[in-house]
């Protein structure tokens, strides 16, 4: 199929309009380009002036070539050309397109849906009516018939159509689909994901039946993580590989915490013949215990990523004692040692037998010499251990004189060996030997490989009563060969004896590395009691989702059920849309549930119709041309547009223009948006270029000229005799304008201002709370007379600032740092002269404290108010230029105040501060 | 600050001063160069010189002082200092603001610095100067160049009324000179009727001279004239430079008839050549 063959057009019937070119062509020839128009004084003498050749000027060649380009590329876009490499769909009829949506789908998704979409685009052109089989297990809520549907209906339905984090249920599939009744002429595509399960012969059986068959499969090889385990004390991670003879494969492994830190990453591959890998994760334990997801990198599937709960990490130990606390005798009692040495990896924990053999967490308890236990200790301790614990004794004084007491059974006293009586003592003065070295551990001890140090001396030591179980049963021996460590497995679980003490009364194993190490191995070797027994359901806590990202928990997802103890449960064995993969339970305590160890082995399919068609998985959608070529046409004619200003010379002036248009053109779809934006920014650009002096616009337009001329004045002022040079005042609306920008706002009460509305009253308070100023001002003192302390514009201020946090007031008291900022005052007057401003409350420490409103009845914008000429616009009451000029030294100190806040203060104590440098 | 006031104030007492004015009193600046007398004895404040006593001198007229030191009687004369009067006038009509260039001052702004600059220079050597149309009788001193400022903008023609200028008045005429000749001589007529003399400085921009057009091109009159589309321009170019040289000679001759001086300028070119070319013909006539 050639290149050119696969270009279609939507309406061929169009193309005629490329034979019009040709007269385009004349037309355009014979129409020379408009004149360039020049102003001439001295035209009087052009007239009649005719040039001696009379050839018009005819437009250049090029600048035809340019426009018959337009004419052809816009002739070509309309009628809708498209390029469509791919294949045509089989048969006739309907379509089925059997989409693999399970887990092996996740990592190459994308390509699967580009390629289903293409198929739909060609199914939409041929106007086939399409069946959407998804074969990922569905929730029985949707799982409801298939429906033939438009293929604009299934682009949208494969659109959203994610992969899911479990297995392909193909027969499940295959019953929705024999519950269609299906017509005849019908072809079908299968975008499969590679692997075999159940039902996916029959499907494609069934398939094959009704016409051809297309299957799409992707070739990528399909690792996946299968499961993490904690052996030996490592975590290790069992990587699997999908069955690809002769290919291997190679990736990475990456451990992460919960945040998403990166805590290790390590290569991971295998070599053709094997199938499997084992990779440790080379952790200390520490960090280890933060792991809570392994995963393959790079692949995106939920199959790749292994979570990890609380069975991986830290175990509890229990350390047996009468109360639920250490005994206080530290340096001489076992436990403290014992504590010490499990802290770094394991949590502690104390109390009686009873309750540490019903808790549901402990692993291994330990039982040092001190403690004694009573029959029903033992039993319950001999019942916990069958079910899997691990119980280790250290021995003693103790132990050794009461080997006997309790022990008519075989065994002797809850010990995994019998014990002789007494004790061995080695190197003291009555005895010959020197204290005992430990002999190198054996190879099938759970001790072995560990360092031994040379220092580790055991002075004294209880005897195992030689048998024929001793020497299987002892995991390690002095170098004279007597069993310093027995164990013996009962039930699940281990009873483990140490044959020194926990202490430093017999041996300093317990002050060795060593001991650490042991008891390290020791708890290692015990189960996690977590998810074995399950005291009460676990809800869905979050889910994995089909590319391996954890995210909310999936609605049709249900919780774990409760699990008795011994009943072997495997939660992975019904992983589906009610069990998804993910974390279960609270925060704290949470199980895993992961894909892989449901996957099993992957078996690719192989089974298929001989009618099958296989091919790969390639997505080669229809490129629609018109855009581009329409896009093109405009550039051309933009160009077209250049070289027109220029024969006509106007491109001098026209260049401007034309920047400005194409700037308004390229921001046209932001412009309408943005329009609101610039006004606000447009604002703030003016408000914060320099320091403005602001007043609330009340919507009285003489009230607010007042203002705007008193702050004017009050500006003026303030340059003349102050280095603050604020700019023009602005006027603000409180209901749109931004406020943050003004160090303090005149607000003069109107009598017929209303509420703001609660945006505006959130402004205004995070304006006051962020530092910012405003000086009320009800400019109605007249009306009561002067001196008197507030008129009725208090009642309508009351009424406007119902909403906005006013602090406690005062009176302005005399030594205040308002009028001590710039000028020295006694008074405070505006227009008015008496009465007096309210200032906020001062806070106990009242040099950090700014009030952040001021009150008054003065109307000293009036005051202020200076006409164009300079002219004060109102008479001051009772008169006077010594009061205007309070007035301004009043407004001054206030900029000041609100500038820089009772920096001033200090200056009120320097003749104190004076007089006591003075002394 | 304080400044700020200051300014206010400068920016509102320099608003009364013209750009143009401050131009052409530089351009004044650089051509005047001092006072200067006829000469010859005369009406003056300036001594000239002592000559003996003759019998037609007044008692009054003898410099006793000098005369005290000689055995003659001398009279001190001084040097005479004629008054002679310029009546100025320029192109109002909308051809005048025409400059080829961005960078170009315009006709308009070209005659008026000329003008002003003119005014101020006679007006500096004591002559008596007005403006023609503008309600003005000739007056010395540095107040007339304020008259003449504000007057420079009143509403006017591209020629001036033909009354009769009186017969000692020098006549300076600064336009474009693009109107008929007829009605240039009509007007010439009128005013060089009492016998006054005069000078007719045309201004012209370099575009008008050198009609550096090629191509398409739709000319557009200044003054309400027809459009005129030449498809050559470049090919017209020298037939244009014929018209223009025999529309020059004719305004020549007519100028020529009263005896008055054509001077032509370009506006590329400076204005001071031009300044002291005509204040020179101006403060001394030939004698």
């Amino acid at each position: 199929m050639g290149v050119l063959s696969a270009v279609i057009f939507a309406s061929p019937w169009l193309l005629t309009g490329l034979l019009l070119l040709p007269l385009l062509y004349l037309v355009l020839r014979v129409i020379p380009p408009s004149p360039r128009r020049v102003p001439f004084p001295p035209i009087k003498l052009l007239a009649g002036l005719a040039p001696e050749s009379q050839t018009a000027q005819q437009t250049p060649w090029w600048l035809l070539l340019l426009r018959m380009l337009i004419a052809a590329f816009i002739i070509l876009a309309l009628a809708g050309p498209k390029f469509d490499a791919g294949d045509a769909l089989p048969g006739r009829g309907s379509l089925v397109l059997v989409i693999d949506n399970g887990w092996a789908a996740g990592t190459d998704w994308e390509r699967r849906q580009k390629h289903a979409l293409a198929v739909l685009e060609r199914a939409a052109e041929d106007g086939r009516a399409v069946v959407l089989v998804p074969t990922a297990a569905q929730p029985a809520s949707t799982s409801g018939s298939l429906q033939p549907m438009t293929a604009a209906a299934a682009s949208a339905a494969v659109g959203a159509m994610q992969p899911q984090p479990w297995a392909t249920d193909r027969a499940a599939a295959l019953g929705r689909l024999k519950a269609l009744p299906l017509a005849r002429p019908m072809a079908s595509i299968w975008v499969h994901d590679g692997l075999d399960s159940d039902g996916a012969a029959d499907l494609a059986a069934h398939l094959a039946d009704f016409g051809p068959l297309i299957l799409r499969r992707a070739v990528a090889p399909k690792a996946v993580l299968q499961a993490a385990t904690v052996a030996a004390g490592d975590l290790r991670a069992e990587v699997t590989f999908d069955q690809q003879p002769g290919v291997g494969w190679r990736g990475w492994l990456r451990a992460t915490a919960e945040d998403g830190r990166l805590l290790w990453r390590g290569a991971v591959g295998v070599e053709p013949p094997a199938l499997s890998a084992t990779q440790i994760v080379d952790l200390p334990l520490e960090l280890r215990n933060e792991v809570t997801r392994l995963e393959l990198e790079g692949a995106r599937s939920a199959a790749a990523v292994v979570l990890l709960d609380e069975r991986y990490r830290r175990r509890t130990v229990g350390i047996l004692s009468d109360e639920d606390i250490a005994d206080q005798q530290t340096l001489l009692d076992g436990n403290y040692y014992i504590s010490r040495a499990l802290a770094p990896f394991a949590a502690v924990r104390y109390g009686p037998a009873e309750k540490l053999s019903a808790a549901s967490d402990v692993a291994m308890i330990v039982l040092g010499d001190d403690h004694v236990i009573d029959f029903t200790a033992r039993t319950a301790l001999e019942a916990w251990i069958r079910k899997g614990g691990i119980l280790v004794r250290f021995a003693g004084d103790n132990l050794a004189a009461a080997k006997l007491q309790d022990g008519n059974d075989t065994e002797g006293p809850l010990t995994p060996v019998r014990l002789r009586r007494g004790d061995r003592v080695f190197g003291s003065a009555l005895a010959w030997g020197a204290p005992a070295r430990l002999a190198p551990f054996a190879a099938d001890s759970p001790f072995q490989g560990l360092p031994q140090p040379d220092d580790v001396l055991v002075r004294k030591q209880v005897l195992a009563e030689p048998s024929l179980e001793l020497a299987q049963r002892t995991w390690a021996r002095l170098d004279d060969g007597t069993p310093i460590v027995t164990a013996k497995g009962d039930g699940l679980g281990w009873l483990v004896l140490v044959h020194t003490t926990a202490n430093t009364a017999w041996s300093n194993l317990a002050l060795s590395g060593l001991f650490v190490d042991m008891l390290k191995r020791l708890v290692s070797l015990s189960r996690s009691r977590v998810g074995e027994q399950r005291s009460a359901a676990l809800s869905p806590h979050s889910s994995l989702d089909g590319f391996g990202r954890l995210g909310a928990p999936l609605l049709t997802a249900q919780p774990l059920p409760k699990v008795d103890a011994l009943q072997a449960a495997s939660p992975s064995a019904t992983l589906g849309p009610i069990r998804p993969p993910g974390f279960y339970g609270t925060e704290g305590q949470r199980e895993a549930v992961n894909l892989g160890p449901a996957i099993g082995t992957m078996v690719r399919q192989k089974d298929f119709p001989l009618s099958t068609q296989f091919s790969d998985l390639r997505a080669e959608p229809v490129i629609n041309f018109t855009g581009a070529l329409l896009l093109m046409a405009l550039l051309l004619l933009l160009v077209d547009g250049l070289i027109t200003l220029l024969i006509r010379g106007l491109l001098q002036r026209a260049a401007t223009l034309a920047m400005v248009f194409l700037a308004i053109i390229a921001t046209l779809p932001a412009t309408v948006r943005a329009e609101a934006d610039a006004a606000a920014l447009g604002f703030a650009l003016t408000a914060s270029l320099k320091t403005h002096l602001a007043f609330v616009v009340t919507g009285d337009a003489a009230i607010d000229a007042t203002s705007a001329e008193g702050l004017k004045g009050l500006s003026a002022v303030l340059s003349a005799r102050t280095a603050v040079e604020p700019g023009v005042p602005l006027g603000v609306d409180l209901e749109r304008d931004e406020l943050a920008f003004f160090p303090l706002l005149y607000w003069p009460i109107d009598p017929n201002q209303s509420r703001l509305s609660a945006a505006a009253e959130a402004r205004v308070n995070a304006y006051l709370g962020s530092g910012g100023m405003i000086l009320f001002d009800t400019r109605d003192q007249h009306e009561l007379g002067f001196g008197s302390n507030d008129g009725s514009g208090f009642a309508k201020l009351r009424n406007i600032a119902e909403g906005i946090a006013i602090p406690p007031l005062v009176a302005t008291p005399r030594e205040h740092v308002l009028t001590r900022s710039f000028y020295l005052l006694t008074d405070l007057p505006g227009r008015y002269q008496g009465g007096q401003v309210w200032i906020a409350e001062a806070a106990a420490d009242s040099n950090r404290s700014v009030s952040s409103v001021v009150i008054g009845s003065h109307d000293w914008a009036a005051a202020w108010a200076r006409d164009a000429a300079g002219r004060s616009r109102f008479p001051v009451v009772p008169g006077g230029e010594v009061q205007r000029e309070m007035a301004y030294r009043f407004g001054v100190n206030l900029v000041m105040y609100a500038l820089t806040g009772n920096y001033k203060a200090d200056q009120v104590h320097i003749p104190s501060i004076l007089e006591r440098l003075g002394q | 600050m304080a400044v700020a006031a200051s300014r206010t104030e400068a920016d509102r007492l320099a608003a009364g001063l013209p750009a143009i004015r401050i131009a052409a009193d530089r351009l004044a600046a650089t051509v005047m160069y001092g006072f200067h007398g006829r000469r010859q004895a005369g009406a003056g404040d300036e001594f000239w010189q002592f000559r003996t006593y003759q019998s037609f001198d007044t008692s009054a007229a003898v410099d006793w002082r000098q005369s005290a030191k000689r055995d003659r009687v001398f009279v001190r004369q001084r040097e005479w200092q004629v008054t002679r009067t310029a009546w100025l006038w320029h192109d109002r009509s909308p051809s005048m603001d025409y400059r080829s260039h961005r960078q170009l001052p315009s006709k308009r702004e070209r005659a008026e610095i000329i003008l002003l600059a003119l005014a101020n220079l006679l007006l500096a050597g004591d002559e008596a100067v007005a403006l023609m149309d503008a309600n003005m009788r000739p007056r010395a001193g540095r107040s007339v160049l304020d008259a003449i400022t504000e007057r420079l903008h009143i509403a006017g023609g591209d020629l001036p009324s033909a009354t009769p200028l009186p017969a000692d008045a020098t006549g300076i005429l600064i336009s474009d000179f693009l109107m008929a000749p007829a009605a240039l001589e009509t007007a010439l007529k009128g005013l060089a009727s009492a016998g006054a003399q005069g000078h007719l400085i045309a201004i012209s921009d370099p575009a008008e001279e050198a009609f550096p057009f090629q191509g398409r091109i739709r000319f557009e009159g200044l003054e309400a004239e027809e459009p005129y589309l030449l498809e050559q321009a470049d090919e017209v170019a020298a037939a244009y430079t014929r018209r223009r040289s025999e529309h020059r000679r004719q305004i020549t001759d007519i100028a020529g008839r009263f005896g008055w001086r054509v001077i032509h300028h370009l506006t590329d070119t400076p204005a001071e050549r031009l300044l002291l070319t005509i204040y020179s013909t101006i403060a001394m006539p030939a004698r």
